[in-house]
């Protein structure tokens, strides 16, 4: 119908209009009015699912098996109904982790491992490669139907498919590999997109009202003339559709979010997560839209053309064109190369990113580094092996079309890339929902589903039934009915076996394992990811300057975009970065994120590493330094030193609980003692007293007597009640102690001055030998001289009358001074020379009397030395009687030595 | 913050839909409505009707889970 100075004008214009509508799309992101703003851009462009199989392959299905071809679009439908949870947590963990890609995610959650990332990549490209042809069998054949020109495939000895190979490869580098992006989304791309989601469905449905009410009168009108024809009645009833019909929903259910771009449009190109709330619902509708007019189309084209006359694929353009309706043919074209263009374009983006992040980077990363230093700007290199990948993968489409094996229609084709996609379905739902995944068991999961998927698809469709009996004749291994499963259709078997082995696999060799470190903390970040946040404890100080940091930031992601991000985070942590800051884990971490943005988490890891440690290090021990150095560890060890902490705090408090019963009762029992001390002499001086009292005319010998008791007992009373004030006051910190530098020798020597009386009553002699120089201490001159009195009176008291000898001796010992009294009298027992300093000790408890003793004054005595810095103690004289000796600290010498 | 028994979470509301949607897309319902190319509304097949209408619902339910959400 049109030839090809025609259509060919017709199709570049409007990849131009595409073209600019992505540039515009680009530069109003710039400026702060981002398409992707708009929660119906982001819908549309995952609409993307749609492409030129959609267009034209569904019809096709259509006249073979009537309903047959919506389960793929069923269950898309049914899996964002059930998949919002977990669509939910992978937009929250690839907005955290800066997520690049369905390779890096993957990669990601199973401990940052590249070669998972890797492996994904490369089943992602495989599983894409027919999806690729498809297109362009598609185009291809929409070019032939609808070109005058006989060129049988052909144009100046060109295959028309490669052309149309290469003009896709153009547009595809120029809308997708212009610049690096910091997020990979692209908005200019979804803009575009989104707009020939648009083109696509209004086209479809222009050609769909036009078969329905134009050709026929409405839907009742086609359905009775369908009816009428009994080979087209079947197909309106569910039989013809019935094969496959659950086991297409499900796969098309995992593709939806599987195929590599549409992992990239909904997960890694969603800049707000509440967009995702009228995705849910618009989606969907957009799914039962398109898929309106499909049966009637199908059934249209089989009722206007002899069976060979058409491909069935082709019905959307030869109605119309038969019809003599050029403008909307046109327009169906331009629908068909819409969806086509929108395909490939994302798709080799996906790819592309992939290929550089994870195949390529860490290729060079790992064998060239020094190569890859000396390159000042990393993003023009990533760039050229976007670009190149892109291509690449185009020219391997185009291949595998040529390659391709005809018995395949276009859905089939379709269908062997789903089930390549529905690979990465039990890793995606185990990284959100199974702590349990491993790398280990996700790799051997992903690939022996990967090995079976080519056995069983990818090969067959290459080489089509040569190995139908098995491999060396072996029937078991068939490819097509493996261990003998056979009845089922061959989509079916293969998506049996592959996730059998995908599932069996990756479940069994995790639970097997045992994860690392890292694979622990993904595990936790990506499941647990939709719970408030917690900040880890924050580490010191690495041995990292900034400025070395900076430097390799900017080589991945640019100048600008490095300082802008350090700011940032210096001013959310509210610290100060400066060129020598040594950086802490949280800045390194920060960094890494935003060099995972351009290369990819797994490469950015092994970026950094290499920045963390010198030079001369292998991988893996730096790596391993990464690991067990992580964060969790941290946190753990200041887990257990808080609990041991706790432990301590909780002992100290039960041992002062204890002193404190302890001092309660030390308290109660002396209270009981005091009034019972109290209580003695009270009693005595009662008792005379009384006596005096009951008889006045006692005589006056007796009289005398009886007073002296009383004054003597009062006065004991007196000393008694003194004395325990002393030690209230001393025990509660509330005496007054009047500290000066005293000379030791002048008290000893009033000391023995103030005993006179007492000794000469007893006719006692008392030594006092001191040296001549005086001996300053720092004490209080009162109490110091009450405990030598104490020493000296209870000596006294003790020694032998007549006979007895006290020896006060004041000795100097360096940086001590010793007081020692000695006495001949009777000495203390043994057992009793600790306990004669406890409070209320008194010796009458022995046999020997000490008629006016409290019990009180070495106890005091006590506190007071020990109140000084001194040690008070009893010796046994070796001639037999007391000692009793004590210490005090020399006084240091002032500078300013006042006399 | 009042907690008697809020009904379905999101998530498990999203699980029902979908399980509710397998169920209407798939045998035995869709052989209850396979009535034959002749019986239909408007000569309309009741199976086309059948599916397209139960797919129009589930639209509509996740329209309104969506919107119950945002409140």
């Amino acid at each position: 119908m049109f030839h090809l100075w025609q259509l060919l004008p017709i199709a570049l214009a409007y990849l131009l209009i595409l073209f600019a509508i992505a540039y515009v799309g680009d530069r109003r992101a710039e400026r702060g009015h981002s398409p992707l703003d708009h929660p119906t851009v982001y819908a549309l462009a995952i609409a993307v699912y749609c492409t030129s199989w959609t267009f034209y392959g569904s019809v096709g299905r259509a006249a073979q098996g009537g309903f047959g071809f919506l389960p793929i679009y069923l269950g898309p439908t049914l899996a964002f109904a059930f998949g919002w949870v977990a669509l939910k947590k992978m937009l929250r963990v690839a907005k955290t982790q800066r997520i690049t890609s369905i390779a890096d995610f993957i990669g990601a959650r199973y401990g940052k491992s590249q070669a998972l990332a890797a492996l994904v990549t490369v089943v992602a490209v495989t599983g894409t490669v027919p999806y690729i042809a498809l297109q362009l069998k598609a185009v291809s054949a929409s070019v032939d139907v609808l070109l005058i020109e006989d060129t049988a495939g052909t144009f100046f000895s060109l295959d028309t498919a490669f052309l149309i190979a290469a003009a896709l490869a153009a547009f595809a580098v120029l809308f997708g590999a212009r610049q690096i992006e910091a997020t990979e989304n692209h908005p200019g791309v979804a803009a575009a997109i989104a707009f020939e989601s648009i083109v696509k469905l209004v086209a479809f449905l222009a050609v769909g009202a036009f078969v329905t009410f134009w050709l026929y009168d409405g839907f009742a009108d086609l359905f009775a003339r369908a009816a009428a024809r009994e080979d087209l009645a079947r197909l309106l009833e569910f039989d013809a559709a019935a094969p496959g019909w659950v086991s297409l929903t499900l796969l098309s259910a995992a593709a939806i979010f599987c195929l590599p771009r549409q992992f990239q449009v909904t997960i890694v190109g969603n800049t707000n997560e509440r967009h995702l709330d009228t995705a849910i619902w618009l989606f969907p509708l957009y799914l039962l839209l398109i898929n309106l007019f499909v049966l009637p189309i199908a059934l249209a084209g089989l009722l206007a053309f002899q069976p060979g006359e058409f491909d069935a694929d082709v019905f959307v353009l030869a109605l119309p064109m038969v019809e003599q309706a050029p403008l909307l043919t046109v327009f169906v074209f331009i629908g068909g190369l819409s969806a086509a263009t929108a395909m490939v374009i994302v798709e080799t983006i996906a790819l592309s990113i992939m290929v550089s992040n994870d195949i390529v980077m860490p290729l060079l990363l790992r064998w060239s580094r020094d190569r890859l230093e000396r390159v000042q700007d990393v993003t023009r290199l990533l760039l050229r092996v976007r670009q190149l990948a892109m291509v690449a993968v185009l020219l391997i489409g185009y291949a595998y079309f040529r390659v391709l094996d005809g018995s395949f229609g276009l859905v089939s084709i379709g269908l062997v890339a789903f089930v390549a996609a529905a690979q990465f379905a039990p890793l995606l739902l185990g990284a959100v929902f199974w702590r349990g995944g491993t790398c280990k068991g996700a790799l051997i999961g992903l690939g022996a589903g990967f090995a079976v998927w080519l056995y069983t698809l990818f090969l067959p469709s290459l080489i089509g039934d040569a190995l139908a009996g098995g491999p060396f004749g072996i029937a078991l291994l068939a490819p097509q009915a493996l261990f003998g499963l056979d009845g089922l259709d061959q989509i079916e078997h293969a998506l049996f076996w592959s996730m059998l082995v995908n599932v069996g696999g990756f479940v069994l060799f995790s639970l097997l394992d045992r994860p690392s470190t890292i694979e622990t903390t993904q595990a936790t970040l990506f499941v647990e990811c939709l719970r408030p946040d917690e900040r880890p404890a924050d580490v010191g100080p690495t041995q990292v300057p900034l400025q070395d940091l900076r430097r390799l930031a900017e080589r991945y992601v640019g100048i600008e975009p490095t300082r802008r991000a350090l700011r940032a985070h210096a001013h959310e942590r509210g610290i100060q970065l400066r060129p020598d800051t040594l950086v802490d884990r949280d800045t390194i971490q920060a960094v890494e994120r935003l060099i995972a943005g351009a290369i990819g988490a797994a490469s950015a890891r092994v970026a950094i590493a290499s920045a963390v440690r010198p030079q001369g290090e292998t991988t893996d021990a730096i790596l391993e330094v990464l690991d067990e150095t992580s964060q969790v560890l941290e946190y753990s060890r200041r887990l257990e030193q808080k609990s041991m902490e706790l432990v301590q705090a909780s002992d100290h408090l039960r041992r002062a609980n204890e002193r404190l019963r302890e001092l309660d009762k030390m308290k109660d029992e002396f209270l009981s003692t005091v009034t019972h001390e109290l209580r003695t002499p009270l009693t005595a001086i009662r008792a005379f007293s009384e006596l005096l009292f009951d008889e006045p005319d006692m005589d006056q010998d007796q009289r005398m007597e009886f007073l002296g008791h009383i004054i003597r007992e009062s006065e004991r009373l007196t000393r008694l009640v003194n004395q325990v004030l002393d030690v209230a006051k001393m025990e509660s910190g509330r005496m007054d102690w009047d500290i000066e530098r005293v000379d030791l020798g002048a008290v000893l020597a009033e000391s023995a001055v103030s005993v006179r009386g007492l000794y000469q009553t007893k006719a006692l002699r008392l030594d006092l030998v001191r040296p001549p120089h005086p001996v300053w201490v720092d004490a209080d001159r009162d109490k110091l001289q009450q405990v030598v009195v104490n020493l000296l009176s209870n000596a006294e008291k003790f020694a032998p009358q007549s006979k007895g000898t006290v020896r006060l001796e004041l000795t100097d010992l360096g940086d001590r001074v010793q007081v020692r009294v000695t006495d001949n009298g009777p000495g203390v027992p043994e057992v009793h020379r600790e306990a004669i300093f406890e409070r209320f000790f008194q010796s009458n408890q022995s046999g020997m009397g000490n008629p006016t003793g409290t019990g009180l004054g070495l106890a005091i005595s006590r506190m007071i030395v020990e109140h000084f810095g001194g040690r008070i103690w009893y010796e046994p004289n070796p001639d037999g009687g007391a000692v009793f000796a004590f210490t005090l600290p020399r006084a240091l010498p002032r500078i300013d030595a006042a006399k | 913050m009042a907690d008697h028994g809020r009904g379905p979470s999101a998530g498990e509301r999203g699980l029902a839909l979908a399980l509710g949607g397998f169920v209407l897309f798939n045998r035995p319902l869709l052989d209850v409505f396979d009535l034959g190319i002749g019986v239909g509304i408007a000569g309309w097949p009741s199976i086309y009707l059948y599916v397209f209408g139960s797919w129009a619902l589930v639209v509509l339910l996740l329209f309104l889970m969506t919107r119950r959400r945002a409140r």
